[in-house]
């Protein structure tokens, strides 16, 4: 008995194991690995968007917008940011960091994209909102109203952003809209 | 007929050997449009990277009766059906035709570097990257951003600068049209050709000058007889050309 | 309780279930393939915003227009052909559309250099600033300024204000010696004065010609201006088959000018002239001249009849030539009937200067056929109305100056010809007369490489005290300067571009800064105004301006005075189309306005200079066109009656017949650059390995040649001329005639950067340049040489 005993608790105790192991594995693999694959990277500026639309007024196509030869100039330029603060109009820290480390010395400042495509990859901003007729946050983040500039999580592996549209996502609803999948369509 | 099958579109090129003078600017547009790499060393034909080569034939004969002529060839993006041969061997589809154009691409980062598409190719257009490219310091500045740079390892070779085609198109749905107009789409080569040797256009409308000129009686093909069918077109009113068009290259 | 096998086989199993349940592993398979696709020392090129700026390339006389891409505003990315440009239409060159790689080259100067060794050694040639520079330069200048004569200058660019400003540097500190590099326009220059009474260059109205006759020039490969040229190929070339203009190169080697004309005539070497002259007896005793032209407005007829008649019936000409007979008398046939046809002349691209002779009697063909000055004929550049800069302020020691003779004897020279003797001047240097040169500039030029028989101009740089280069890049000649004064590229600087070489129409091109420059320097322009200003004196007051913008300005200013022609805006514009003479609606209407639309669109052009009619374009004592040239007796030149006459005399190419049995003949290609150059990679790489392998560069000779010399396709031989030897390999190829070794120019560079130097021979290292009696200009067409296998 003491024997099969024996073999009862080491098999429960085994069991247990597994399930540890079973666990450990799951909390690694579901909490841990992403924290340890991704480095978080915080914008230069903590870009406000409520501000910028509420109390200025202005609309997503003043720094969003389509350029003259139909790409797409995802961020502005320093221009434009200079229009209006070539002097500080609030109080915050930011604005502040912006007109003294970037107006002033007339330096671009380096944001950060959430979404950046590899070099390889071709996309039409125009095909998908001008003839497709898509929404900016079918893709992106709805920055409507949004006070602060979420940091970026970048892949430590690959060094793209986590918000990367990944090719399956592109070919699956190419397929479904019944546009053309050939490799030259996005690549280049 | 062909193995395109939209029918609609069939991107071609006409090259008029009679008019081509053989200043190679077609060569230097094409490295400059698509980061082609350069070494100190480009003497080794077998492994300089030339995605528009330009080759070079004479006629044989002796003083003076001698003749030259200098022919570029691109990729001639073949139209076989089913396929052209290098995509058909391709163990990794990544080199394919686009069925709604014509354009036979291909797309490096996917390239494993078996070379197959290489051997399959009757044309020499294909080209392995032995080296990784290097730019000397500053002329990283002058890459263009519409074509990735390649590594040492994979194939690359002419896509008829399909980047044009997809800035064309971006200009296009910006103003709401589906439909390109002429000329709105062309390679470098054909558009730095100083003599207009060079016609580019789709084949599959009759009205275009390509489509015209590929009926012309002066029309060729290299190595017409493996059935490759290419898009590319060449011209000449020599019949030596023609001759060794068939036969040698 | 133990921890056994089993037990911990489970907790692996665990693991591993957990593991795959989990994004890890499918996620590190799919980034480790992204991963891999990012090698990070593979460059990716900065995204950004497109723009397309035009501007006018620099890269050779030919001032095409061009278009930049830069990204950002900042990165240059391509260079095409502008499509307004009424020149290239949207054409470009191999140079052109690889000049890129010159304003991003490894072998760019980044500031000043001060040599602080021996001369040559380039280790030894030291960065210091350009205060330091300008310091040096200037105090030399001072110190030197009672014997001003000696200060030389070696420009490369015929035309254009820089230039301008140059020679005018030179005048108002006193000295004669402004030199160009040769070229046949030296020639034509001088051809044009004899023939027809004034010093300009020919216009060639090759778009609107039926036949074209070129004897020597190679049209498609470098001739004239380029892109122009190739153009021109293209419509030439457009027609239906029936309907096709004519080309006939005449031409010793078979290039490939000679396969892409409808005729090649391969003439013995150095015969092109005697050929001319052999086409012009049969129009002329076959009656087929034109004979409105010939007895109103022509003078010497007679004289040149007989000459013709006596010395170049067909039946010498093919003695001389070794064509046959019957393709002289049919070729001459069809150029009298092929109305409007017209002859070409300058061999190559134009760099060799070339006998008077050649050049007057490829002219009297023209004017036998009455070609001159007529739509598809050849006409005279028209001039640009640029303002004239106040006059020089001559102060007494520029005064002195201009008493001096000039070091290359052109003043001098028996009778005194407005004549560029570049090999005089180098003959001089090294003989010390008559006087010492002590400071030599070098703009826009090569000499040390370029220079057809360069042995002796290095012998003579070692004479010279002071050596400056004004060049942005590292070649031979700047790596032998005691100074250096890098000049910011054609892509950074602002620049006008005078009217190219054989257009029939006017043209001014203002080239631009397109984006930044990349290194701090000084537009030579801008070099002179201060120097003068340093120097004080007549120089300074000289030199008025402010900078060198504000001198252009001045100049252009001049154009809009005048008001008429049109800033190129608008693509597909012919101005050979509805012929010369021709006022087009002008599209500016201020000099602020022409000027912004200069600089947008980079090119202004004018028809409205019509072609002299026959009354008025002849200058000559005669008032005629002179076959038999009056004008030269009037300039004082003394001889006897050929003197004065279109006629053959071959200068004996240099070396003993015994001991060198064969003849070295250069050629110039488009894929090769010549000039103050070198090969872009991009350009280098497109040479065929039967042209350049490894580092050995090919020289092309007969089979018949190679099979007597026992020489089989790729061996390595040695060249040897009187002047030295060099290695090479041989290509065996039927495009060479038999006993005559022809070798590319432009190659063996030993400045500039990797990916050309050391690349094959420099063949101007073993070339045997001549001078003719009469005018002292040089060819070197050909020199005796022996190969044997290495």
């Amino acid at each position: 008995m003491t024997g099969e005993n024996k073999q009862q608790n080491s098999g429960l105790l085994g069991w247990a194991l597994f399930v540890v192991g079973f666990a450990g594995a799951l909390f690694v693999g579901w909490i841990v690995f992403p924290q340890l694959l991704y480095s978080t990277k915080y914008q230069p500026i903590n870009y406000n968007h409520a501000i910028h639309q509420e109390e200025a007024g202005m609309s997503c196509e003043d720094c969003h917008f389509f350029r003259e030869d139909g790409t797409y100039a995802g961020k502005p330029k320093l221009a434009a940011c200079a229009e209006c603060h070539s002097e500080p109009q609030g109080e915050t820290e930011d604005e502040a960091k912006l007109v003294s480390e970037y107006v002033e010395p007339e330096k671009e400042i380096p944001w950060i994209s959430y979404s950046r495509q590899p070099d390889n990859v071709f996309f039409s901003h125009a095909a998908h909102v001008k003839m497709a007729e898509m929404d900016c946050t079918d893709c992106h983040r709805d920055v409507e109203g949004q006070t602060k500039a979420p940091p970026v999580k970048i892949n430590r592996l690959t060094g793209y952003p986590n918000e990367v549209m990944k090719m399956y996502v592109c070919e699956d609803c190419h397929a479904q809209e019944n546009v053309s999948n050939a490799c030259d369509v996005c690549h280049k | 007929m062909s193995g395109n099958k939209s029918g609609k579109l069939s991107y071609g090129m006409v090259i008029d050997v009679d008019k081509c003078t053989g200043c190679m600017t077609c060569a230097v547009a094409c490295q400059q449009e698509n980061n082609v790499p350069f070494r100190e060393d480009e003497t080794n034909k077998v492994r300089s990277i030339t995605w528009l080569e330009v080759f070079y034939l004479d006629n044989g004969k002796s003083y003076p009766d001698h003749r030259k002529a200098y022919l570029p060839r691109p990729c001639l993006q073949c139209d076989a059906d089913p396929y052209p041969p290098c995509t058909f061997v391709c163990p990794v589809n990544a080199t394919q035709r686009d069925e709604e154009t014509g354009l036979v691409s291909h797309i490096p980062v996917r390239c494993i570097g078996c070379r197959y598409c290489i051997s399959a190719c009757s044309y020499h257009a294909r080209y392995f990257n032995w080296w990784d490219p290097k730019w000397p310091k500053p002329m990283e500045e002058m890459l263009t951003p519409e074509v990735s740079t390649r590594m040492r390892g994979v194939v690359e070779k002419c896509t008829f600068c399909v980047h044009r085609l997809q800035l064309a198109k971006d200009k296009a749905f910006a103003e709401g049209r589906r439909e390109l107009d002429d000329g709105e789409y062309v390679p470098a080569c054909v558009e730095a050709c100083p003599a207009k040797a060079m016609v580019f256009g789709n084949l599959s409308d009759s009205h275009s000058e390509v489509a015209k000129l590929a009926k012309s009686p002066k029309a060729f093909r290299l190595l017409e007889r493996l059935g490759t069918k290419p898009k590319v077109i060449y011209l000449s009113g020599q019949e030596w050309i023609h001759k060794l068009a068939d036969n040698v290259i | 309780m133990k921890l056994d096998r089993r037990a911990f086989v489970k907790l692996i199993a665990g693991g591993v279930g957990g593991t795959l349940l989990s994004p890890l592993p499918w996620k590190m398979a799919d980034d480790t393939a992204i991963w891999s696709q990012n090698w990070f020392w593979r460059p990716s090129p900065e995204r950004g915003g497109a723009t397309t700026v035009n501007t006018v390339c620099q890269l050779c006389p030919g001032g095409c227009g061009i278009r930049v891409r830069l990204i950002e505003d900042k990165n240059a990315v391509r260079i095409d052909g502008n499509p307004s440009h009424p020149v290239n239409q949207g054409g470009i060159c191999p140079l052109g559309a690889s000049g890129l790689q010159y304003l991003y080259g490894p072998s760019r100067i980044e500031t000043p250099l001060k040599q602080t060794g021996q001369r040559g050694d380039v280790t030894t040639l030291k960065p210091i600033s350009w205060d330091e520079a300008l310091e040096i330069l200037a105090t030399k200048l001072r110190g030197m300024r009672q014997k001003a004569r000696g200060l030389v200058c070696v420009s490369g660019k015929r035309q254009g204000t820089v230039s301008e400003l140059f020679a005018r540097f030179l005048r108002a500190y006193g000295s004669p010696n402004y030199m160009l590099m040769p070229a046949a326009a030296d020639a034509e220059s001088l051809g044009m004065l004899f023939s027809q009474g004034q010093s300009r260059l020919p216009g060639y109205d090759l778009e609107n010609a039926k036949m074209i006759v070129s004897f020597g020039s190679s049209y498609i490969e470098g001739w004239g201006t380029p892109a122009r040229m190739l153009l021109a190929f293209g419509n030439w070339r457009k027609n239906a088959e029936s309907d096709q203009v004519k080309i006939v190169q005449v031409e010793t080697r078979g290039s490939l000018s000679g396969s892409k004309a409808d005729d090649w005539v391969a003439v013995a070497p150095g015969t092109e002239a005697a050929f001319a002259l052999g086409l012009a007896q049969v129009i002329i005793s076959e009656g087929r001249y034109d004979r409105a032209f010939v007895n109103q407005y022509s003078h010497g007829f007679d004289e040149f009849r007989r000459l013709l008649q006596r010395n170049y019936t067909p039946e010498k000409v093919t003695a001389i030539t070794e064509v046959p007979k019957e393709k002289i008398t049919a070729l001459a046939r069809e150029f009298a009937q092929a109305k409007p046809a017209v002859a070409l002349s300058g061999w190559g691209q134009g760099r060799m200067q070339g006998s008077i002779y050649d050049f007057l009697a490829v002219q009297s063909l023209n004017a036998l056929v009455g070609s001159l000055h007529k739509p598809g004929g050849v006409t005279r550049t028209p001039s640009v109305p640029l303002a004239p800069w106040p006059e020089v302020v001559l102060d007494a020691m520029s005064l002195e100056g201009e008493k001096e003779p000039r070091l290359d004897g052109a003043s001098e020279f028996q009778p005194p010809l407005p004549a560029n003797l570049f090999y005089n001047f180098v003959k001089n240097v090294n003989e010390g007369k008559p006087y010492r040169a002590q400071m030599l500039w070098v703009y826009e030029a090569n000499p040390a490489h370029d220079l057809a028989d360069v042995k002796p101009f290095i012998e003579a740089l070692s004479k010279i005290e002071t050596v400056v280069s004004f060049s942005s890049f590292m070649d031979e000649t700047t790596q032998l300067a005691d100074l250096v004064l890098p000049g910011p590229t054609y892509l950074e600087r602002l620049e006008d571009v005078a009217t190219p070489p054989g257009l029939q129409y006017a043209v001014f091109g203002l080239s631009k800064p397109v984006l930044m420059p990349r290194f701090a320097a000084i537009h030579p322009g801008d070099i002179l105004i201060q120097l003068a200003k340093s120097l004080g004196g007549g120089v300074a007051s000289s030199f008025p301006w402010s900078d060198y913008e504000t001198a252009l300005k001045e100049r252009v200013q001049g154009l809009a005075e005048r008001g008429s022609g049109r800033v190129a805006d608008e693509p597909g514009v012919e101005p050979w189309k509805g012929g010369q003479g021709n006022t087009l609606a002008s599209n500016y209407d201020s000099f602020d306005d022409l000027w912004e639309k200069l600089g947008e669109h980079g090119c202004w052009f004018d028809t409205s200079a019509a072609m002299p009619s026959w009354d008025s374009a002849f200058k000559t004592p005669s008032g005629k066109f002179e076959f038999y040239s009056q004008k030269m007796r009037q300039i004082g030149i003394r001889g006897n009656d050929l003197t004065y006459l279109p006629h053959f005399e071959q200068v004996e190419p240099a070396g003993d017949p015994n001991e060198y049995p064969l003849l070295l003949m250069p050629y110039e290609t488009l894929i090769i650059t010549n000039g103050p150059l070198a090969n872009s990679p991009f350009m280098t790489k497109m040479l065929f390995d039967f042209e350049l392998k490894g580092d050995d560069c090919f020289v092309e000779i007969n089979g018949k040649t190679a099979a007597d010399l026992g020489l089989k396709e790729g061996d390595r031989v040695a060249l040897q001329t009187e002047r030295g030897s060099l290695e090479a390999r041989v290509h065996l190829t039927g495009a060479a005639r038999p006993d005559v070794v022809f070798i590319p120019t432009g190659l063996g560079h030993s400045g500039f950067d990797s990916y050309i130097r050391g690349k094959g021979v420099n063949a101007n290292a073993i070339l045997v340049a001549q001078q003719e009696k009469v005018t002292g200009l040089a060819t070197w067409w050909g020199t005796r040489v022996k190969i044997y296998k290495v």
